[in-house]
């Protein structure tokens, strides 16, 4: 196959490989539209104000339809906690049986073996410590993955590679490619929300969408600050006004769409789609507090997210809106277990006061 | 009407914030340590000066790359600028904790070498760091040519001297004489007096205590052995003398410093004050030198004298002699503790210098092409030069003494290679229409979009470069033409180019960030046209704290300045400015997106910053009207669209201040009409007609 020059002056011919590529993906994706076109029906007839946002179909037909990533911030000790090493209960105290890597955080010391005892848990025989009482009940419902490396160790760098893919530069995060790619079903909602995130270790580029378009940025619940912002005064920004009524709003919007009508200008999509997203916004003030309103979740549940434990309900809250944010329809929702021990800088980050700071990240992150 | 806005001292505001998008500028480093980049405003305030005064773009491009190597005219202030450009090279993004430190600086030199292939060539070649580029002609050998230019370069932070900093320092140095030679004075009187056999003299780092300072004997303490500290740590260290004559001593201290690092000395606990305040020329042994820091006074027996410093110069020996004789030992001790304790005072006020990020050649070196850009998997040397493609004839070996950084701008913008010209042409096309005549202004490469008038990008480029890479002129050029001066109102080419893309018509396009944010100042009166000037005072911390961030967002909501000198915090830029797609400052940024999406529409609906302006506007035009509603929404109109309303608008306007007031108030406390007036204007402020322009 002839390859086009590469100053070449004329369009280039499309390659063999491009070809099959695009009817691939393009029979591929005419088919999944029809058999998938139903489910799509509700959100299609919304579709024209929702632009970017419109919900999309995959290459391939989804399982899931919405992703909530608990980031345990600081760095939870797998050997610890999930990732049983016999070899360390053998080794223990021995010096590394392999050499250093050229580059270290910190001085190494020798081996160590788990703080705790190992059991199989659940059907599958999931290995867990013992610091987990409540875990192992639904240990059947999780999937571990233990291949996973790294290749950075400063909390920077690795929280920048965990949640954007690179270490080194500011690229899109993973929530924003899952918007980018699906669009959202709640066209009165972003489509990715960040409860309580951090300012620190990459800070807003962790939710951002770098040269991805910016309406799928994550949303901050909660400014982002080092401590973060407790669950219970997290807000979103700009929802709401403290010296105008939502009536009064209505009656802005109202003037709003008189004057774009009475413009002498011709008409434009452009001033259109501005005035529609006025009206969506009015929308999203009313939807967003009446999903974290929880007044009027039972005792039963409020007890079920330790809400009545002072130990488990901030955790507990930021999983609750979590799963309100999930049933309304939003794609992306990350919950940040983030903050300072007396002990320790960032919540999981326990270089020292491995024993006390792990027992007391684990009873403030699950219960009963 | 055309000279007079190009002559305006807030011209280069409005199109150095153009440029500053492409240089990817930022008061913060933002990534995994947000540090604060104290000194990023001076290359901010440079970008707009240089704007301008009109500096030819060819002159530009060098200062940002090279300036530090032009900068020894005899005018220390044009020095001082032309350093000031290179911060170009400085400000990108550092993963600051990265622990490899040869993956760090591989790392900057990338960002580097990106930049300022998007910016001047309009080229990415940081593609080439792995991997051959897969469309342009640039081999991975020409990346590795252009980083070792980039790896022979430093770019710490540096002192420069400009001409006021000279004119404190004299003033400053020449009373500094006085109370200098006055201590000076006293020291000489107590040392005609030193006894020949009381000496002790001991090696400093033999200290009987101390915490953290590093001993050396190696590199700054090879043969003789120092104390030190290479950072700033809270040092402490002790050291015991068994007197057997009590009395005056003399304290001298061997040491090496190339800055002033004090040491505080304390004398059975109780604060002498500082020494070792002197330069002595160098941190190496052969700037050791002995310095006399006065005298003190000991007891029989143990004797403690104990230091505490943060960073610190590199000490050798202590030396303590006996002072002896017929002068009043105890007062002339005393005085010279006084005059001392002057000294000290005197030199910690001294004028600060000015400190730049700005880019110095370093180390020369040619660096070996990284096999797949991976650091630890090297190949061949590649010699330093530029792409081999553009210019393979008369390649001729870079200096062995400079970066190459001068001889790389030099074939920047070589007036027979026009793609340098081009891609700024292309640029001002752009920032004046909304679009380039190349609609990917950062990549003229093989994947970027051809030019829809490709004669007349060319026609312009000559042009540009026949008048001297003037952007003034280049300006006029453009603003003359009809085509710049077309309405937005006709509609006849609509079915032959609904795209536009022939110029038929103007486009409709909205303010950018700034411009929407400056316009509201403007017209309630509250807006601050000074130029240029230091940071405003925002957050300095590393880790950014809730509280922090509260005190920046105020400056934000609080602040009259030019949005252009607010702090630009990566990860926590303004989101007004971020709503309205002011671009990611982690990446040069050729061609901003202009989006609608709704949360731009809740932060006018709801942000302190637009209603308080409503509020300001609703006062002052209270005051400027008489009582009649039509003059006032007359008045409103005139000073937000710049034109009189139609009455149906007049209409529109009363029957929604009705409307407003039989909804009743939200607060008892405010005046319902005056909240009804900042509503409506308010609402005014939200319009398409107040953010596009037509």
């Amino acid at each position: 196959m002839k390859v086009a020059p590469v100053f070449s002056p004329v369009s280039q011919p499309i390659s063999r490989r491009t070809l099959l590529n695009r009817m691939a993906v393009g029979f591929g994706g005419l088919a999944l539209n029809g058999m998938l076109a139903e489910q799509l029906f509700a959100a299609e007839s919304s579709k024209s104000s929702l632009g970017p946002l419109a919900p999309r179909m995959p290459h391939h037909p989804p399982r899931v339809k919405r992703v909530i990533f608990m980031f345990m911030s600081g760095g939870p000790s797998h050997v610890d906690l999930f990732d049983h090493k016999p070899l360390l209960e053998r080794d223990d105290g021995k010096p590394l049986p392999f050499a250093e890597r050229g580059v270290q955080f910190a001085e190494r010391g020798n081996l160590m073996k788990p703080l705790w005892k190992f059991r199989p848990t659940g059907q599958s025989g999931i290995p867990m410590c013992e610091l987990w009482q409540h875990l192992p009940k639904v240990a059947d419902e999780l999937c571990m993955i233990h291949s996973l490396c790294e290749t950075n160790v400063s909390h920077g760098g690795a929280c920048m590679k965990l949640h954007t893919g690179n270490e080194a530069f500011v690229r899109p995060s993973v929530g924003s490619w899952v918007s980018y790619g699906l669009g959202t079903e709640n066209n009165n909602l972003p489509s990715f929300i960040s409860i309580c995130p951090q300012s620190i270790h990459g800070g807003v580029d962790n939710y951002g969408t770098s040269f991805l378009p910016s309406i799928h940025q994550g949303v901050a619940l909660g400014t982002p600050g080092y401590p973060n912002t407790p669950a219970k005064d997290a807000k979103f920004d700009y929802m709401g006004n403290s010296r105008l009524s939502l009536d009064q709003q209505a009656l802005q919007l109202k003037l709003l769409r008189q004057m774009n009508k009475s413009n002498a200008a011709p008409h434009d999509a452009l001033l259109d789609a501005r005035i529609q997203s006025f009206e969506l916004a009015f929308r999203m003030q009313t939807a967003a507090p009446e999903v974290m309103d929880i007044s009027g979740e039972s005792n039963v549940v409020r007890k079920l997210y330790g809400l009545d434990d002072p130990m488990t309900e901030n955790f507990g809250l930021q999983c609750l809106y979590a799963r309100r944010f999930a049933e309304a329809g939003v794609r992306f929702i990350q919950i940040n277990h983030a903050g300072k021990l007396p002990k320790t800088n960032e919540q999981w980050d326990q270089h020292n006061y491995l024993e006390e700071g792990h027992a007391e990240n684990v009873a403030k992150s699950t219960s009963p | 009407m055309i000279d007079r806005l190009l002559d305006s001292p807030h011209y280069g505001e409005r199109w150095g914030r153009h440029w500053l998008d492409v240089v990817r500028y930022a008061d913060s480093n933002g990534a995994d340590e947000n540090y604060f980049h104290d000194n990023a405003y001076r290359y901010r305030n440079y970008v707009i000066d240089a704007f301008n005064r009109d500096l030819p773009y060819d002159q530009f491009v060098r200062q940002q790359l090279a300036g530090d190597l032009l900068a020894k005219t005899d005018d220390v202030d044009q020095n001082f600028r032309l350093a000031t450009g290179t911060g170009f090279l400085t400000l990108g993004v550092k993963i600051i904790a990265e622990k490899d430190l040869v993956k760090k600086q591989a790392d900057i030199v990338d960002e580097q070498i990106d930049t300022l292939g998007k910016a001047f060539l309009g080229l990415t070649l940081g593609c080439a760091r792995c991997h051959d580029h897969k469309f342009d002609p640039i081999p991975t050998a020409d990346y590795y040519a252009l980083a070792g230019i980039f790896h022979s370069t430093s770019i710490q932070d540096r002192k420069l001297e400009t001409s006021e900093y000279l004119e404190r320092k004299s003033a400053y140095d020449e009373k500094l004489s006085i109370v200098q030679n006055r201590c000076d004075k006293l020291k000489a009187e107590l040392s005609a007096h030193l006894s020949k056999e009381e000496i002790i003299t001991r090696e400093a780092e033999a200290f009987d205590r101390g915490n953290k300072v590093v001993i050396d004997t190696d590199k700054y303490g090879a043969e003789i052995g120092v104390v030190a500290s290479y950072i700033d740590q809270g040092n402490e260290f002790e050291y015991d003398f068994d007197i057997t004559k009590p009395g005056v001593y003399q304290v001298e201290i061997r040491y090496a410093a190339a800055m002033i690092r004090p040491c505080q000395l304390f004398v059975n606990g109780e604060l002498v004050g500082d020494t070792v305040t002197e330069i002595t020329g160098g941190w190496y042994p052969a700037n050791q030198k002995w310095v006399n820091e006065g005298a003190i006074t000991l007891r029989e027996g143990k004797n403690t004298l104990r230091f505490t410093s943060g960073t610190m110069a590199h000490l050798d020996k202590l030396r303590l002699t006996r002072i002896e004789g017929e002068i009043d030992l105890i007062a002339t001790v005393e005085q010279l503790k006084v005059a001392k304790q002057e000294l000290d005072e005197f030199i910690s006020a001294a004028p600060p210098q000015p400190v730049l990020m700005a880019a110095q050649d370093g180390m020369v070196q040619d660096v070996k092409i990284h096999l797949r850009g991976d650091h630890n998997s090297l190949g061949e040397l590649e010699p330093r030069h530029f792409l081999s493609a553009v210019d393979s004839k008369d390649l001729k070996p870079l200096p062995q003494d400079e970066s190459g950084r001068s001889e790389l701008v030099d074939w920047l913008v070589k007036p027979d290679h026009p793609l340098t010209a081009r891609v700024l042409v292309n640029r001002i096309w752009g920032w004046h229409f909304g679009k380039g005549l190349v609609t990917t202004p950062d990549n003229f490469g093989t994947m970027g979009a051809r030019p829809s008038h490709p004669e007349l990008l060319d026609y312009l480029t000559v042009q540009f470069i026949k008048e001297d890479w003037s952007i003034k002129k280049l300006h006029r050029q453009i603003l003359l033409s009809s085509t710049w001066q077309m309405t937005s109102d006709y509609t006849g080419g609509q079915e032959a180019d609904p795209g536009n893309e022939l110029y038929w018509k103007t486009n409709i396009k909205r303010l950018e960030a700034e411009a929407i944010r400056d316009s509201m100042l403007a017209i309630s009166g509250e807006l601050d046209r000074t130029v240029g000037g230091p940071i405003l005072a925002g957050i300095a911390s590393k880790n950014l704290s809730a509280e922090d961030i509260r005190k920046n967002q105020e400056i934000y909501v609080t602040s009259p300045r030019r949005t252009v000198y607010l702090p630009v915090i990566r990860t926590m830029v303004y989101d007004m400015l971020t709503l309205y797609d002011f671009p990611n400052s982690s990446a040069p940024t050729g061609q901003r997106s202009s989006t609608t999406v709704p949360t731009q529409a809740l932060m006018m609906m709801n942000s302190e910053f637009v209603t308080n302006q409503a509020r300001v506007i609703a006062e002052k035009t209270r005051l400027a009207s008489t009582e009649s509603k039509d003059e006032r929404i007359n008045l409103l109109y005139e000073q937000l669209f710049a034109r009189r309303p139609t009455e149906e608008e007049i209409d529109q306007s009363k029957e929604f201040l009705a409307e407003f007031l039989s909804l009743g108030s939200v607060n008892e406390i405010f005046d319902p009409e005056q909240e009804a007036w900042s509503s409506l204007i308010h609402t005014l402020l939200m319009s398409n007609e107040f953010i596009y322009l037509r």
